[in-house]
């Protein structure tokens, strides 16, 4: 379990190191977001919550060299929910906020990598299943700019886990 | 820096290309420019693919790259042979035509020109170089399925588009480990995948 407050604190400082602020900007500017959007974005942005979480209580069990490859990941995903966010209330909705606690289970260290694996592989599945359904040419653009910066996380998990890095030539979370 | 320079030219390009539209457009006779078909957009993006497939295979038949690697990349060139398939069947499926591949290596050269990438297919010797070669293509696949995902209206288009996008963009990570082992800011630098519209 990890309790927000952590979570928010770990993904901040992270946050400020992830750089390509005008990529991001023009991302967030570029899309027009209606109201039928906001809760398609609102269980995106769940998803990446749960990746949060976890990376961040998981990343004091992990060796020094994944630690620095899940600082990156969760640094990134920071900012993918900071834009979620930003365009569920730029599109006038209320963005859900980050759970006070999340179930994780207990795993163990090696299992760390597992699950920030399935959790990535998640969001990879909620992105691809509902890049469709949003609205505008450039909020879907958005959000497969994000997407397959959590198809790129994936594939250095797989690696990390032994794994191919690169099991089919359609994305997907469940390889 | 090479990852940086090519992302920040093909930004910069395609902001360009963008803006040259808008000229254009207001050039005209005032009236909205038709967007583009499904059709049009599937024959840009599998122009491009097609010459992603002819740089992987001068990269594997240079015999420049070292055993593991060239393995690797003959994977990768299999998944690009079925986004190149998965272009034409759906082209097929909606009764558009197809686009002329390119003729010769000069053919596929200009392609990368049009859509100003500075890679080029000539001249190469070193593993180092066709992996960089490899990268940049795959940094403007990456961005031809961006503008599709845009443009496309059909739903099962655009998931396709996607997932084809992810692994493009698994294909450019591993390439970049390989020119920066270890080093994770290099290759998944930005939150963001693709060119900006």
């Amino acid at each position: 379990m990890v309790d927000r407050r952590t979570a928010l604190a770990g993904g901040a400082l992270l946050l400020a190191g992830c750089g390509s602020g005008t990529l991001r900007a023009r991302v967030k500017k570029g899309a027009k977001v209606s109201p039928a959007d906001i809760a398609i974005l609102n269980r995106l942005l769940e998803v990446e919550y749960y990746a949060i979480a976890a990376y961040t209580a998981g990343i004091p069990f992990l060796p020094h060299d994944q630690q620095k490859v899940a600082k990156q990941f969760v640094g990134q995903d920071v900012t993918h929910a900071s834009t979620l966010a930003g365009l569920i209330k730029q599109g006038g909705g209320k963005a859900i906020r980050q759970q006070a606690s999340y179930d994780l289970g207990r795993p163990t260290a090696p299992g760390i990598l597992n699950l920030l694996h399935r959790l990535e592989g998640k969001q990879v599945d909620a992105y691809i299943e509902l890049i469709p359904t949003l609205s505008a040419g450039r909020l879907r653009s958005t959000a497969a700019a994000i997407m397959g910066n959590d198809a790129q996380h994936l594939s250095v998990l797989r690696t990390e886990l032994g794994e191919p890095p690169v099991p089919s030539a359609l994305a997907g979370g469940r390889e | 820096m090479d990852r940086l320079r090519t992302r920040r030219e093909l930004v910069g390009s395609t902001a360009a290309a963008v803006a040259a539209a808008g000229l254009a457009g207001a050039e005209g006779a005032r009236a909205a420019p038709a967007p583009p078909t499904d059709g049009d957009v599937l024959r840009r993006t599998l122009q491009i693919e097609r010459v992603v497939v002819i740089a992987y295979r001068q990269a594997i038949d240079s015999g420049a790259l070292e055993p593991n690697l060239a393995a690797e990349v003959e994977r990768f060139l299999g998944q690009e042979h079925e986004h190149v398939s998965i272009l034409e069947g759906a082209l097929r499926s909606l009764g558009e035509p197809q686009p002329a591949p390119p003729s010769d290596l000069s053919a596929a050269q200009r392609v990368l020109t049009a859509h100003h990438v500075n890679a080029t297919l000539f001249g190469l010797r070193t593993q180092d170089q066709y992996v960089t070669l490899l990268v940049d293509v795959e940094t403007l696949a990456e961005e031809a399925y961006f503008v599709a995902v845009a443009q496309l209206s059909d739903a099962a288009l655009l998931r396709t588009s996607a997932q084809i996008m992810g692994c493009e963009a698994q294909h450019w990570t591993v390439l970049s480990t390989v020119k920066h082992p270890g080093d994770v800011m290099m290759t998944v630098p930005y939150p963001f995948v693709g060119g900006p519209l």
